[in-house]
C-alpha cells in the first residue's frame, strides 16, 4: 500500500465531497458560466459566486468580487506582481521564497524594478526590523513586500502579521504567498494587513488542481495580466474595469471550482484548528522519531508549533534522493526530495546543492503512517549501504 | 420579456448582478436575472428584473450593500426608458 506524504505539492487524496461536487457539477453542470444568460448558465454563475463568497469569508475579505480565479497560486502570483510593479518600484522580498516568487521578480528586475532580498535566520525566519529596513533604506519607501507565510522547504511560518500591519501603516502593498498556508494556518487578511494573497486551491484547501486564487483587498486594481473574452460588454476593446472580471478571462473551471468549495467547506466543518492539530500531532511524532536517528539533521524550525505543513530533513553523507528513491521502491512511501523549486530556500539554509527529503503529511495520513516511514528509514540509516558512495568510490578506484 | 409592471436593472458586472440576486433573494425580495436587452446595454450583459412594487425595498438593500444599479429601466408602450435611480416609483 502506498503512503503519501507529499501533501505540500498536492493534497492527495481528497476528501469524498471534493469527488462528488466535481462529478456533479460536470456532469450537470458543465456548462460555461458567465457565458449567455439560460437558466442553466446561471446556475453556474451561482455557482462560481457562491465559491467566491466562500472564500472570501474564509480570508475576512469584504467583497466577494475581490477574488480572482487563476489556474494554480503561480498564476495569482505572476498577476499581483507583473500587475503592480512598474520600473523604478522597490519591491522587497527574502531569501527563502519558492520560484513562484523568486522567479518572476527576477524577470521584473530586468525591467527595472529595484528587487531586494532580505536574509533569514538559521531556521529560515525573517525578522520585521530587516524588512523595515530594507523596505526604506536610502530615504525609498517600497513599492511592495512579497513573501511567504510559510515556507515550503522548511515550514518555517513568517511574522506576517507583524510585517503587513506595518506595510498598511506605511502605505506599503504586502502580496503573501499562501501556498503552504491556507487552510493550515489562520488567514485574516484584514487583520494581518494582506493587500495580495495568492493561493492554491489544491493543497491544504483541498480543491482540485487547476485551482488558484488571488484576493485583492480593497482598492487593490492590478493590471491584467491576460486579455480576453469575459463574457460582457464585448463591444470594448479593453478590458473591463471591475472585478473579477478585469483579471479572470476564458473559460472558468467550474467543476474543480466546485471541487474547491466542498474542500473549504469539509475544512470548516472539521475546523482550522483541528486541522493543525492533527499535522502537528504528526509533525511532533516525526521530528521525535528523526532527531533518534544518527546522522540525521532537521532543518528548519525543528518543533512542530512553530512550522507549517512540512519537515525537511538530510542524512549524512547520503544524497536526498537516493533515500527517496528508497523509500519509494522499497516500502511504497512517497515523500519529496531535491530543491523544492525554491533554490533560494536552500541557499539561505546551507542545503544547496542536494536539497533535502522533504516529509509532508496530510488530513487522511495516521500516526501509523509516520512510523512505516521512521522505521523504513531506521533500517536504511542503520543497515543500508551507502550505494551512492560505494558507487562513486569505485568508479574513482576504476579511473 | 419585460411585462408593463416590472423595471429592469443593470449593473457594473456580471459578479455584481450575482451578487445583487443572492442578496434580494436572502431578503425574500423576488427578481429574476435575465440577458439585457439590446436597447439598453452594448454588448452582452445580464440584467436584474423585478416588479416595480419591489423597487423601493429592493433599492433599500441594494443601496445599503453597496450595490446601486449602474441605471434602471421601465417600459414605456414597447420601449425602455432610462429612469432616475430614486427608491421609489
Amino acid at each position: 500500500m502506498t503512503i503519501y506524504l507529499d501533501n505540500a505539492a498536492t493534497t492527495f487524496p481528497k476528501p469524498e465531497a471534493v469527488y462528488r461536487a466535481v462529478d456533479k457539477t460536470l456532469r450537470r453542470l458543465g456548462v460555461n458560466p458567465g457565458r449567455g444568460s439560460y437558466q442553466l448558465v446561471l446556475e453556474a454563475g451561482r455557482l462560481v459566486y457562491g465559491v467566491r463568497q466562500t472564500i472570501a469569508e474564509f480570508f475576512n475579505l469584504n467583497d466577494p468580487a475581490g477574488v480572482v480565479f487563476t489556474a494554480n497560486a503561480t498564476e495569482a502570483i505572476n498577476l499581483a506582481l507583473f500587475g503592480l510593479l512598474q520600473p523604478g518600484d522597490r519591491v522587497v522580498t527574502t531569501t527563502m521564497e519558492h520560484n513562484a516568487v523568486s522567479r518572476p521578480l527576477h524577470a521584473l528586475a530586468t525591467r527595472g524594478v529595484e528587487v531586494l532580498k532580505v536574509p533569514v535566520d538559521a531556521t529560515g525566519r525573517v525578522t520585521l526590523a530587516a524588512i523595515q529596513q530594507t523596505a526604506t533604506a536610502g530615504g525609498v519607501k517600497a513599492r511592495m513586500v512579497a513573501l511567504s507565510h510559510c515556507s515550503n522547504v522548511t515550514g518555517t511560518i513568517q511574522p506576517i502579521e507583524e510585517i503587513g500591519n506595518w506595510c498598511r501603516r506605511q502605505g506599503i502593498l504586502l502580496l503573501v504567498d499562501a501556498a503552504q498556508s491556507a487552510g493550515l494556518l489562520p488567514i485574516d487578511m484584514k487583520n494581518m494587513g494582506i493587500a495580495l494573497l495568492a493561493a492554491p486551491g489544491h493543497k491544504s484547501l483541498l480543491g482540485p488542481p487547476g485551482t488558484g486564487l488571488l484576493c485583492l483587498a480593497e482598492g487593490v486594481l492590478p493590471q491584467p495580466l491576460l486579455y480576453g473574452g469575459t463574457g460582457g460588454n464585448s463591444l470594448s476593446p479593453s478590458m473591463p474595469e471591475e472585478l473579477p472580471e478585469r483579471l479572470e478571462c476564458g473559460t472558468l473551471n467550474a467543476p474543480a471550482l466546485a471541487g474547491l468549495q466542498a474542500g473549504i467547506e469539509h475544512i470548516r466543518e472539521l475546523g482550522l484548528e483541528q486541522v493543525r492539530r492533527h499535522k502537528s500531532a504528526l509533525l511532533e511524532q516525526l521530528i521525535y522519531g528523526l532527531q533518534t536517528l544518527p546522522g540525521v539533521r532537521i532543518h528548519g524550525p525543528g518543533q512542530a508549533r512553530r512550522q507549517g505543513g512540512v519537515v525537511s530533513f538530510t542524512v549524512a553523507e547520503r544524497d536526498p534522493a537516493e533515500i527517496g528513491y528508497l523509500l519509494d521502491e522499497e516500502h511504497g512511501i512517497c515523500v519529496r526530495t531535491g530543491l523544492h523549486c525554491a533554490p533560494d530556500a536552500h541557499g539561505s539554509i546551507g542545503t544547496l546543492p542536494v536539497g533535502t527529503i522533504r516529509v509532508s503529511p496530510g488530513l487522511f495520513n495516521s500516526a501509523a503512517d509516520i512510523d512505516t516511514l521512521l522505521d523504513a528509514l531506521a533500517r536504511m540509516v542503520k543497515f543500508v549501504p551507502n550505494l551512492t558512495i560505494c558507487k562513486q568510490n569505485n568508479e574513482f578506484q576504476e579511473g | 420579456m419585460i411585462a408593463d409592471d416590472e423595471r429592469i436593472a443593470l449593473f457594473n458586472s456580471p459578479t455584481r448582478v450575482m451578487k445583487a440576486e443572492r442578496l434580494l433573494r436572502k431578503a425574500g425580495l423576488p427578481c429574476r436575472m435575465i440577458p439585457a436587452p439590446r436597447q439598453v446595454a452594448e454588448g452582452c450583459a445580464l440584467a436584474l428584473r423585478f416588479a416595480i412594487d419591489n423597487q423601493a425595498a429592493i433599492f433599500s438593500e441594494l443601496t445599503a450593500a453597496g450595490l446601486t444599479p449602474r441605471r434602471l429601466y421601465g417600459k414605456q408602450g414597447n420601449e425602455l426608458i432610462v429612469l432616475p435611480l430614486a427608491t421609489g416609483d
